[in-house]
């Protein structure tokens, strides 16, 4: 254990001679937090809209003033459907929505009233976002729909939290393996397996201090977004400081796994983005929700140590939750499985 | 041949029995029996590939044989690793330093592996900084320091626990005649001292500094004795000598 210390030593005065590894465990962190804050919003605000209306009633005039009141909507009129596909196909407008001749009188009559809503659809992701919104706007004025633990359902306050995930699963993994990797290629390892010192000690040794910048991370960008971009904080930071703890063990297992098999820090850096990275990225939910996935592909992101802590971050973040039993129980396993894999990839290396 | 119990002998620091290493078809080692005395220095020679680093490998317990037994400073190398890593130094070919640490901690380092502390440490280090001739130099940071200083600080590294047995793979590659010079006188001073060395090189006038020589090709030992034996006397370059016994072989 006295050699462990000597090892966790070491590490500390590599990461402060060197820039590149301050800048990754540092700076990358809250670069992207401030990032992923300011310019990365998946909300849409005053989409331009086009109107066509062919009832003048009263009633059609207020869902109008409504509409163009709403953030969601900057409203353009049209005298006729054939001026406002000329709008759309020239991208001026988005969507155009126009309101039938019986609009208010089906409203008083059937009880309900359709109108009509075109979307540009070239743009899929747009279009989508569209779509949503403009449901959005109907069911929140029709219908006393509420929406939980993120009334305003702003985005911001669903990816940052979603952030702290990703970048610790970047900072565990990349700066692990990194530094693993990297001795072994200039040969150090060679020279430090000739020594007693066990291989898990020098894996530990260089695990510890890696997980701490991590862990630290997790608060810095916690106290940012509480801070400076007013994110909910509902749950508490005990729990928070635990759950990080449990998803370091599945993250960090998965860098040593990936440094007992590859040789060159270059293969490493590649597989670890590919196998880690990416995934806690796209499959994780981080930004396609889970539940989108096709059912073949769900199961993969539950072997993602990710997908689970980021459910269980947005619920500290979101809805003040502290038990998540399912998954806590599912990073653990997930450590287990991927910390015995290491273990035979490093035993045999030696034997 | 299967040894029950091992046979040993306190005059040799390294003895190898039917010592064989494969990888999938390949025998890089092959049935290799070698004895190396205590106190003297032994050249390990022989063209690239021929199982010089493997065997090195081996013999500092990184590396598990095939078949074969081999006991190093009196340690079984299968069963008794932990044992005979504390009791060896090792130096490979690229220089193991930690080139972004100072010379100071690059030994205060190897010093704690070795589970040397407190005040001994201390002693330790400055030895071994003295014995390097790096005095002066102690917080310069390993990067800065010219070939000759690196390998010279790499080899003290590999001294710090003051081993019975230090095995150096190939050290002098890429290194100056002048350095080189200056780093065999040092490898005399430790025979001197008594230290039993391995050195592995395919560098001929660094042949003749050893006490002496086994030459390895293809997985086997082909010839070992004093530089003098194996060149009839003298009255034959060793290179051709090795010409010899590789075309023999």
């Amino acid at each position: 254990m006295r050699n462990l210390r000597i090892i966790i030593w070491k590490e500390t005065v590599h990461l402060k001679r060197d820039g590149r590894s301050l800048i990754i465990a540092f700076v990358l962190p809250l670069f992207m937090t401030i990032l992923y804050g300011y310019a990365i919003s998946f909300d849409l605000k005053k989409i331009p809209t086009g109107i066509v209306s062919f009832d003048k009633s009263v009633y059609v005039e207020e869902v109008l003033l409504s509409l163009s009141a709403s953030d969601y909507f900057r409203t353009v009129n049209f005298e006729s459907t054939g001026e406002m596909y000329e709008a759309l196909s020239a991208g001026k407008i988005k969507c155009g929505f126009v309101f039938p001749y019986d609009f208010s009188k089906n409203r008083y009559i059937k009880g309900f009233s359709e109108v009509q809503i075109l979307v540009d659809g070239s743009d899929a992701n747009l279009a989508k976002k569209v779509q949503q919104t403009v449901q959005r706007f109907f069911i929140e004025s029709e219908n006393n729909v509420r929406f939980l633990y993120n009334p305003e359902l702003k985005s911001r306050n669903f990816v940052i939290p979603g952030l702290i995930v990703v970048l610790m699963t970047m900072l565990g993994v990349i700066l692990t393996t990194r530094s693993i990797v990297g001795e072994k290629e200039r040969g150090n390892f060679e020279m430090l397996s000739t020594t007693p010192v066990r291989a898990y000690i020098i894996i530990l040794g260089k695990i510890i201090p890696y997980g701490t910048i991590a862990f630290i991370n997790v608060f810095i960008i916690t106290g940012f977004s509480f801070f400076v971009f007013k994110i909910p904080f509902e749950g508490s930071l005990l729990s928070l400081s635990f759950y990080s703890m449990l998803f370091l063990f599945p993250t960090l297992s998965l860098g040593a796994m990936i440094s007992s098999y590859a040789k060159t820090e270059l293969t490493a850096l590649t597989t670890s983005f590919i196998s880690t990275m990416l995934p806690s990225i796209i499959l994780s939910g981080f930004i396609f929700p889970v539940e989108n996935m096709p059912s073949w592909l769900q199961p993969i992101s539950a072997l993602i140590p990710a997908t689970h802590f980021l459910k269980i971050v947005r619920g500290i973040f979101l809805k003040g939750t502290s038990f998540f039993p399912q998954d806590s129980l599912s990073l653990f396993a997930l450590g287990l499985v991927y910390i015995l894999i290491s273990i035979k990839g490093a035993r045999k290396k030696i034997g | 041949m299967v040894y029950t119990e091992m046979p040993s002998s306190n005059d040799f620091i390294v003895q190898t029995f039917d010592l064989s290493r494969h990888f999938g078809k390949i025998k890089a080692v092959d049935n290799l029996n070698l004895s190396v005395k205590k106190g003297e220095i032994f050249g390990f020679l022989g063209p690239n590939g021929a199982g010089k680093t493997t065997t090195i490998r081996m013999l500092c317990g990184i590396l598990q044989p095939t078949s074969g037994m081999a006991k190093v400073c009196g340690y079984d190398i299968i069963k008794e690793t932990e044992l005979l890593k504390s009791h060896i130094g090792y130096v490979s070919q690229k220089f193991s330093l930690y080139q972004d640490l100072t010379v100071y901690e690059n030994l205060y380092f190897y010093t704690h592996i070795y589970d040397i502390s407190g005040q001994k440490a201390k002693d330790r280090i400055k030895k071994m900084i003295e014995l390097a001739g790096l005095i002066g130099r102690e917080n310069t940071i390993s990067y800065y320091l010219s070939g000759g200083l690196k390998q010279r600080l790499a080899l003290v590294c590999a001294l710090v626990h003051e081993p019975e047995l230090l095995i150096l793979d190939e050290p002098t590659v890429g290194v100056d005649p002048i350095t080189r010079k200056e780093f065999w006188d040092t490898l005399k001073g430790l025979a001197k001292e008594g230290k039993s060395l391995i050195v592995s090189t395919h560098l001929l006038d660094e042949a003749y500094k050893c006490d002496s020589l086994g030459f390895m090709h293809l997985g086997k030992l082909v010839a070992y004795g004093t530089p003098k034996e194996l060149t009839r006397n003298g009255k034959e370059p060793l290179e051709e000598t090795f010409v010899r016994l590789v075309k023999n072989a």
